[in-house]
């Protein structure tokens, strides 16, 4: 495991990056420390195809990693998982916890690559 | 003028056909096309639907055929999928894009299938319906199929009209065992048939990464699911189907030169040989009485064969006009009558 940082950072040799922001990271530790899981699940994030615009954002908990595939993302102990295959489609974008009177949720915000995306933010084109 | 082929026919059409297999091709399908994959995911006929681009326009109008599991090695779902030949190169360019880790193969198999269309008084008895019967049928694994017993394994009765029968594929070698009242006609004479039908075909009438659905009659068609969830191309289907205005259509033309008398009924004159402008060439409406074109196109012409096609044409010049005609840009001396088919639902065709 590469050393913690404030920021979010990349394993080594993986071109891509997704950013946590505070309300994501605060949020996934207030699950992992309501549930008392043991060790901490993290938060995956798949790209896949499907919603009104092509592809859409998966996300959930999860448990299992696995390192030929996966490149994880940590900020303040909560980690992100993106696959390689989902990292290259939603490189550059932020993770946010999202608290509106509609609902909160989690987001998958500010892709570079999706052109544009529907109503609800799960689904998205590129170009 | 020439007699119509009304009697028992059977056509090869020149289609491309590509194949989804896989564990996830059910699913993978689902979300790219416009009808109800789940109809058709434990086997049966097939279905007519389009596939979209996201912002919503036509990339191919679509037969897509569940295979019969009984001859695939391993039980895993496959589809086949016939559309305009020279529109099998970017619709699996299209479908390679959403593949992602799902667990399907694409392939282009034009050359293993034969697509044919079959029409004509008893053309439909040649397709009974298939329905998996008893308490097994909805504990079939997706993917599989009982057999049938008909003349072809693959196919449907073709949902866009009732009188252009069956379609079905073939292996490339095989031979159709149809009835011997089936006489063999030319992809031409089909044409001809699906015209005076007015129902549009290929990338010649349904202009592809530009036409829209409902323009193009897919909710007239039996080609779009308006109850199915979120599919690529979805918002703006299901926005303008709600809003309930669709200002233009694919209607059949009738042709004719300027000078001549505007035509009453839609009938094929095979005499007449003017070159036929391309598809997309805009129509444009010539105000009679002073002789003016309208600045803005009404209309674009899509295919023809003779004096009759099919036109993308503004509905309120759907229907004649003593005031204006509706002329053809490109092509010299030419215009057209618009008819619209009697099998449009009335708000269409009083539009």
């Amino acid at each position: 495991m590469a050393p913690l940082m404030n920021r979010s950072f990349t394993t080594a040799n993986t071109p891509g990056i997704v950013h946590i922001a505070d309300s994501a990271a605060k949020r996934i530790n207030s699950i992992n420390a309501k549930a008392a899981s043991n060790p901490p699940q993290a938060f995956r994030i798949t790209v896949d195809s499907g919603g009104c615009h092509g592809y859409q954002y998966v996300m959930g908990l999860t448990k299992e990693i696995n390192p030929a595939e996966d490149v994880v993302f940590e900020k303040d102990g909560a980690k992100v998982v993106v696959d390689k295959v989902s990292l290259d489609l939603c490189t550059g974008s932020t993770l946010e916890f999202v608290e509106e009177l509609i609902g909160s949720s989690f987001q998958v915000v500010g892709n570079p690559k999706a052109e544009t995306s529907c109503g609800c933010k799960i689904s998205f084109n590129v170009n | 003028m020439s007699t119509l082929n009304t009697a028992n026919s059977f056509a090869r059409l020149q289609r491309g056909v590509v194949r989804v297999a896989g564990a996830d091709a059910a699913k993978f399908l689902q979300g790219l096309m416009t009808n109800q994959i789940a109809k058709i995911e434990r086997g049966g006929d097939g279905l007519f639907a389009a596939f979209l681009t996201a912002p919503g326009r036509v990339i191919a109008d679509a037969f897509v055929h569940p295979r019969n599991a009984s001859q695939i090695a391993g039980k895993e779902a496959e589809f086949l999928i016939d559309v305009d030949a020279r529109a099998a190169e970017p619709l699996l360019k299209h479908l390679k894009k959403y593949a992602l880790r799902a667990k399907i193969s694409l392939d282009d198999v034009s050359n293993e299938y034969q697509v044919h269309q079959a029409w004509g008084p008893q053309a439909a008895g040649l397709w009974s319906r298939f329905v998996p019967r008893g308490d097994g049928a909805k504990s079939l694994p997706v993917g599989s199929v009982v057999p049938r017993d008909r003349a072809f394994e693959i196919g449907l009765k073709d949902p866009r009209h009732p009188d252009l029968g069956v379609r079905y594929l073939l292996p490339a070698s095989a031979k159709a065992s149809l009835p011997s009242t089936f006489a063999e006609a030319s992809e031409l004479e089909y044409k001809i048939h699906r015209i005076l039908n007015g129902i549009p075909e290929g990338m010649d009438d349904i202009f592809p990464n530009v036409s829209l659905p409902l323009e193009s009659n897919f909710d007239l068609m039996g080609g779009v699911d308006f109850r199915k969830g979120c599919y690529l191309g979805q918002e703006l289907t299901i926005r303008t189907y709600h809003i309930g205005v669709t200002r233009k259509r694919i209607v059949p033309v009738q042709i004719y030169r300027e000078g001549d008398d505007v035509p009453t009924q839609l009938s094929l004159d095979t005499s007449f040989s003017e070159p036929l402008p391309a598809s997309t060439t805009d129509i444009r409406a010539l105000t009679k009485s002073d002789g003016t074109l309208s600045k803005r196109e009404v209309g674009k012409f899509c295919s023809g064969v003779h004096n009759i096609g099919l036109a993308l044409v503004r509905l309120e010049h759907s229907g004649f006009s003593p005031e204006t005609d509706l002329v053809l840009s490109d092509a010299k001396g030419l215009r057209v009558r618009a008819f619209p088919p009697s099998w449009f639902p009335s708000p269409v065709a009083e539009e």
